[in-house]
C-alpha cells in the first residue's frame, strides 16, 4: 500500500505488516511537498502529484522500487487534486485551476488550460467522461476539455464556484457549489439536467454507488442524495466535523470519519449507524483491503485497523477482491465481489496444461435474518452447466467472524463444510471437507490476492 | 451464529441509545500503526 503524507514524504508500505519497502522525501526536490491528490497506478508504475510554494511536482515511481522515472515541475503550486487516466496521459488542476495534461511516459506536458481568473480552490478535482475530462475552478466555471488535445468543448459559469470533486454519471456529471447546491449537467453540452439545495455546502470528493450519492458537507453534515438529485435521501451531523473528504463507499455501507477520532460506518440505504470506533488524530484518508480499512490522520499516524464482532454490517467483507494460487500443477483463481443489494457474487476457474478445467459461478444471498446461503454452480469450457436449471449446490453459513466463514452442506448422506479463512499473513485458505461412503476427505486452496 | 450475534448487536445498540445516545462500537482492533510525520 501506498501512503503520502503533508510532511513530504510518500511511503510504500507491506499490508499486512507495515514494514517500509520504499520512501521518498520530496525535500529533495526544493520546498516540502504536500500530497493532497489521488494517484494514478499503472503499468508498473506510481503517478503522484504534490503541491509546494512556488513550484510542485508530478512525481512518476516505479511500484516496486520507488525509483523516480520522471519528475514534472507544474506551476503554480503543483497539482492539489487527484489525477485522472485517458489513454496514455494523465491529467490534473493546479491549486488555481489550471488544468494540465502530461505523457505518462515521459511526464511531458501535453497541453493545458488556463482558468479566467485564478482563484485558489483546495478540493476541486477532475474526472473522466468518456473522451473528455470535466472539472470545475475558482473561476466559478465547470468545463468539459477533450482530454487528446485540450480543447474546451464548453465552459459552463454557475451561480456559486465549484467546490468539490466532479463525479460522471454516464452522460452526465455531477459537482457541488460553495453556495450549497449540487448540479447535474450533461457532459455533451453542459446543460444543468438538475439542481438540489443541499443542507450544508459540500466538500471533497463524492462517492457514486448505485443510485446514491454520498457527500460530505461543511458544518459536520454527512448527506446522501439520489443520483438524478430529486431529494436528500438522509443526513448525518457528526458534532467534531467529518475531516475525511473522500467517504469510502463499499457494498452496501459508507465509513467517514472526523476531527475527534470517530469512525463510522453508516447503511447506504438507511443512514442506520452500524458501528463506531474511536481512534485518536483527524481522521483523512480511508482505505480498504480485505477486511482492513488503512486511515490516514493529519497528525501523521496510519493505521491498519479491523472491525471486530461489532461489525455485522458485512461479516465477509475480507473475501472482496481476486485470488490467485495453486493447486498442485494447476492454476487457481477465485474473485468475489463486495456485498451490494444484500448479495455477493463469486466466480472462480481452474486452469490445468494451459486450459480450463472447469469454472464455478456462485452468490451468497440473504434475507431477512436467516443465515446467509451460498450457491454454486459448476460448468466446463464452453459453459456448460454440470447442474439441472433450477439446481445448485447450496451451503449455508453457520459461523462467521471477522477471518474466517463456516458453510455447510447439510446432506445427512455426504455432510460437507467449506471453510474460508483470511490468514494472518493475507492469504485466503478455502477447505473442503466431505464425509463419503470411502470415508472423510479434505482439500484444501491456497490463495493470495493480487 | 449470524443471526443470534445480529440480534445481541440490536439489542446492544438499544441499550447504548437508551444510556446515553452513542452507538455500539466495532469493537475493532489496530494491526499495526505507522508514523509519518505529519
Amino acid at each position: 500500500m501506498y501512503a503520502a503524507s503533508c510532511s513530504g514524504s510518500l511511503y510504500a508500505l507491506e499490508r499486512t505488516s507495515g514494514a517500509v519497502r520504499w520512501r521518498y522525501d520530496t525535500a529533495a526536490d526544493g520546498a516540502t511537498a504536500q500530497f493532497h491528490g489521488d494517484p494514478v497506478v499503472t503499468d508498473g508504475l506510481l503517478v503522484i502529484p504534490s503541491d509546494a510554494r512556488p513550484v510542485g511536482h508530478v512525481y512518476a515511481f516505479d511500484l516496486a522500487t520507488g525509483e523516480v522515472r520522471w519528475k514534472t515541475p507544474v506551476a503554480p503550486g503543483g497539482v492539489t487534486s487527484h489525477l485522472v487516466r485517458w489513454a496514455s496521459s494523465v491529467v490534473g488542476l493546479t491549486p488555481t485551476g489550471r488544468a494540465v495534461s502530461l505523457d505518462l511516459a515521459t511526464g511531458a506536458e501535453r497541453w493545458s488550460v488556463e482558468p479566467a481568473e485564478e482563484v485558489p480552490v483546495l478540493g476541486a478535482h477532475p474526472a473522466l467522461a468518456g473522451e473528455r475530462v470535466v472539472y470545475g475552478a475558482g473561476d466559478g466555471r465547470v468545463r468539459a476539455v477533450e482530454a487528446a488535445t485540450g480543447e474546451v468543448a464548453w465552459s459552463r459559469a454557475l451561480d456559486s464556484r465549484p467546490n468539490t470533486a466532479a463525479v460522471v454519471d454516464g452522460d452526465h456529471l455531477l459537482i457541488g457549489t460553495a453556495d450549497g447546491s449540487l448540479y447535474r449537467l450533461g457532459v455533451a453540452g453542459g446543460e444543468i439536467a438538475a439542481r438540489l439545495e443541499l443542507p450544508a455546502t459540500p466538500v471533497g470528493t463524492p462517492a457514486l454507488r448505485g443510485d446514491r450519492l454520498v457527500l460530505v458537507g461543511a458544518a459536520g453534515q454527512l448527506m446522501v442524495v439520489d443520483r438524478e438529485l430529486r431529494r436528500v435521501l438522509w443526513t448525518y451531523h457528526a458534532v467534531a466535523g467529518w475531516s475525511s473528504f473522500q467517504p469510502l463507499v463499499e457494498g452496501d455501507t459508507v465509513v467517514a470519519g472526523t476531527d475527534g477520532g470517530e469512525l463510522y460506518a453508516f447503511d447506504l440505504a438507511t443512514g442506520r449507524v452500524l458501528w463506531q470506533e474511536r481512534l485518536t488524530g483527524t481522521l483523512r484518508g480511508i482505505g480498504r483491503s480485505g477486511g482492513t480499512h488503512y486511515l490516514g490522520t493529519l497528525q501523521g499516524t496510519l493505521y491498519a485497523w479491523e472491525a471486530g464482532e461489532g461489525d455485522v454490517s458485512d461479516p465477509l467483507a475480507w473475501l472482496a477482491g481476486n485470488w490467485r494460487g495453486r493447486q498442485g500443477e494447476a492454476v487457481i483463481e477465485e474473485t468475489w465481489s463486495e456485498l451490494e443489494g444484500g448479495d455477493r457474487m463469486g466466480m472462480f476457474r481452474m486452469i490445468a496444461d494451459g486450459a480450463v478445467v472447469f469454472y464455478e459461478f456462485m452468490t451468497i444471498e440473504q434475507a431477512g435474518d436467516a443465515p446467509p446461503v451460498l450457491r454454486v454452480k459448476h460448468f466446463d469450457r464452453g459453459l456448460v452447466g454440470w447442474e439441472e436449471r433450477a439446481d445448485s449446490v447450496v451451503f449455508e453459513l453457520v459461523e462467521a467472524d471477522a477471518r474466517r466463514a463456516i458453510f455447510a452442506q447439510r446432506d445427512p448422506e455426504a455432510p460437507t463444510r467449506l471453510t474460508y479463512s483470511l490468514t494472518e499473513a493475507g492469504e485466503l485458505t478455502v477447505v473442503l471437507e466431505k464425509e463419503g461412503p470411502e470415508g472423510p476427505s479434505h482439500n484444501e486452496f491456497r490463495f493470495r490476492r493480487r | 451464529m449470524i443471526p443470534t450475534r445480529r440480534r445481541v448487536h440490536a439489542l446492544s445498540m438499544l441499550l447504548a441509545l437508551w444510556a446515553g445516545g452513542s452507538y455500539p462500537s466495532a469493537a475493532g482492533e489496530i494491526r499495526w500503526q505507522f508514523d509519518t510525520g505529519g
